[in-house]
């Protein structure tokens, strides 16, 4: 399973080369033999996943089929309502978090074909970077043991690298999808704000939370977002804007594109490889025909500041209940980090939102007016220790965590599309990410970059050593 | 510039953390605009798409007749 993409997997059930059963028998296996100590899953859904392979493949023996996923194995975050499936949030309440209808993300992707194993370890609440948790065991680096796999979607990230499942939803609100699918080595997409309904996932801060794909390459993600995106009356906040067919302009040359290396702050504290890393896929994008430039970008300590203010604000709002009635069952970090929410006044909340929209509005004037694209590592070092990053007190776990996000957080404030892409691996085998952000609505062209990126770079072959 | 202090007189952290993010507020309040309303982050993400514009939601004043 591991060489499968959902592309390849797809294509051979529909020529009957593999079945939907023997796909989903395989990865049951797989979970089966590695998850007891990788921990990528929460809830494993075995009997309910073979079932509805059979019935997958019954429709298939009848020429029946329902869409472009038809009898891929897929799993999602632990926060989606699934229908039968308990909601846990990364928390220790089995069943947290009740929706009235299953996510709406996930139901498009079961509709056009998708069978979903189970339900993928997190960060308690969706709050942390790391992959800890302390209810539900550690997420594993499947490239290095004892190392971060990242987070919050940290399952997701887990999962999809070692083959458990073809491909993951996720969140992000900091960087959730981003630093799990850099740290595990795998693609990660974090859509525009409103791109991809919200509907029916646990919600952390409405003004930053995006939901995305997490794959093995960037055609699964195109083809993921292609299949989830879109409006939907049951989230207000979801995007009218037509998604088209990124998966369809993958292979459209990138020659003319103009790409930015930033000046400030994404280079700031970052490890060589780390910048190495980005340099390289530089290079290589610009010998495809890319122009690429360095750009002083607009100030993003004050994004990272506007998003601290939002997310705090609304994550404690969300959260209140189990912060006020049930502290001790939260993590000690997670728990201050929710509680500095009810320290932020009204006010301050209030000209976050609209120091936000000047911000973006600004930010997206003067960025791409000048490019199509602006390049960044996704993580400013290598995954490092876990217990290293996680070793008490409270205060330095919560500055560390900050420290890790620091790349990703100012896009969720933008809330400009942005994936996150192997971009090699250190001496010692651990990944690095190479992140690519476009203008707003436009998925097609970072997919478009990252595509190319990965075609031209060597990483696609390597396996986790497990 | 000392620590930000609890109701008990000693540094309170999180305190500290929200002064430091509100710092931003601080120094940003004065330049923004009377019109400006945290939905423009929306109208900010639909005028900078490429190409189309939203079919359904737009950002510019809409007239009608009667």
């Amino acid at each position: 399973m591991t060489d499968w993409t959902i592309a390849s997997l797809a294509a051979a059930i529909r020529a009957r080369r593999i079945s939907p059963v023997e796909a989903t028998q395989e990865c049951l296996a797989r979970v089966a033999r590695l998850d007891g100590r990788l921990r990528a899953f929460i809830t494993v859904d075995a009997d309910g996943a073979l079932a509805r392979a059979r019935a997958l493949e019954a429709e298939a023996a009848a020429g029946r089929w329902r869409g472009p996923l038809h009898g891929v194995p897929l799993a999602h975050k632990d926060l989606f309502h699934i229908g039968g499936l308990p909601t846990s949030c990364g928390t220790k309440t089995a069943e947290y978090f009740f929706a009235e209808r299953d996510a709406t993300a996930v139901a498009r992707l079961v509709e056009a074909g998708a069978n979903t194993l189970g339900k993928l370890n997190m960060a308690e609440l969706a709050l942390g970077p790391f992959g800890d948790n302390a209810h539900h065991g550690d997420a594993q680096n499947p490239w290095r043991a004892g190392h971060v796999s990242g987070g919050s979607s940290s399952g997701s990230g887990v999962a999809v690298a070692v083959g458990l499942a073809l491909g993951a939803l996720g969140t992000d609100t900091g960087g959730s999808i981003r630093l799990p699918a850099a740290c595990c080595g795998i693609v990660g997409l974090k859509p525009t704000y409103g791109r991809v309904s919200r509907a029916g996932a646990m919600a952390l801060s409405w003004s930053l939370d995006h939901l995305g794909p997490m794959t093995r390459s960037v055609r699964d993600a195109a083809l993921m977002l292609e299949i989830v995106a879109g409006h939907d009356p049951h989230d207000a906040t979801s995007s009218p804007h037509p998604v088209g067919t990124p998966a369809a302009t993958l292979e459209k040359p990138i020659r003319g594109l103009r790409l930015a290396i930033p000046e400030n702050y994404y280079f700031d504290g970052v490890t060589d490889e780390a910048r190495a890393a980005v340099e390289a896929a530089a290079r290589t994008l610009a010998t495809l025909g890319a122009h690429v430039d360095t750009l002083r970008l607009p100030d993003p300590a004050a994004l990272i500041d506007v998003a601290g203010i939002l997310a705090r604000s609304e994550s404690s709002t969300i959260h209140a209940r189990i912060v006020r009635d049930r502290p001790h069952e939260l993590g000690p970090a997670v728990r201050s980090r929710l509680e500095i929410g009810f320290h932020i006044s009204a006010h301050d909340y209030l000209q976050a939102g609209r120091l936000r929209a000047r911000l973006t509005r600004e930010f997206v004037d003067e960025v791409f007016g000048q490019v199509d694209a602006v390049l960044t590592p996704t993580i400013p070092e290598p995954p490092p220790q876990r217990a290293v990053v996680t070793a008490p007190p409270v205060d330095d776990i919560v500055r560390r965590m900050n420290r890790f996000s620091r790349l990703t957080r100012p896009f969720n404030a933008l809330g400009l599309p942005v994936l996150s892409v192997p971009a090699g691996f250190t001496p010692d085998g651990r990944p690095l990410g190479l992140s690519i952000a476009g203008r707003p609505f436009d998925e097609a062209t970072v997919l478009r970059l990252g595509h190319a990126w990965e075609q031209a770079a060597d990483w696609r072959a390597r396996r986790p050593p497990v | 510039m000392s620590e930000p202090a609890g109701p008990d007189g000693r540094p309170d952290p999180a305190r500290a953390e929200v002064a430091g993010m509100a710092a931003v507020i601080e120094r940003a309040e004065a330049d923004l605009s009377l019109v400006e309303e945290p939905a423009r982050f929306a109208a900010a993400l639909d005028a900078g798409a490429p190409d189309e514009r939203a079919p359904f939601r737009s950002s510019a004043p809409r007239s009608t007749t009667r």
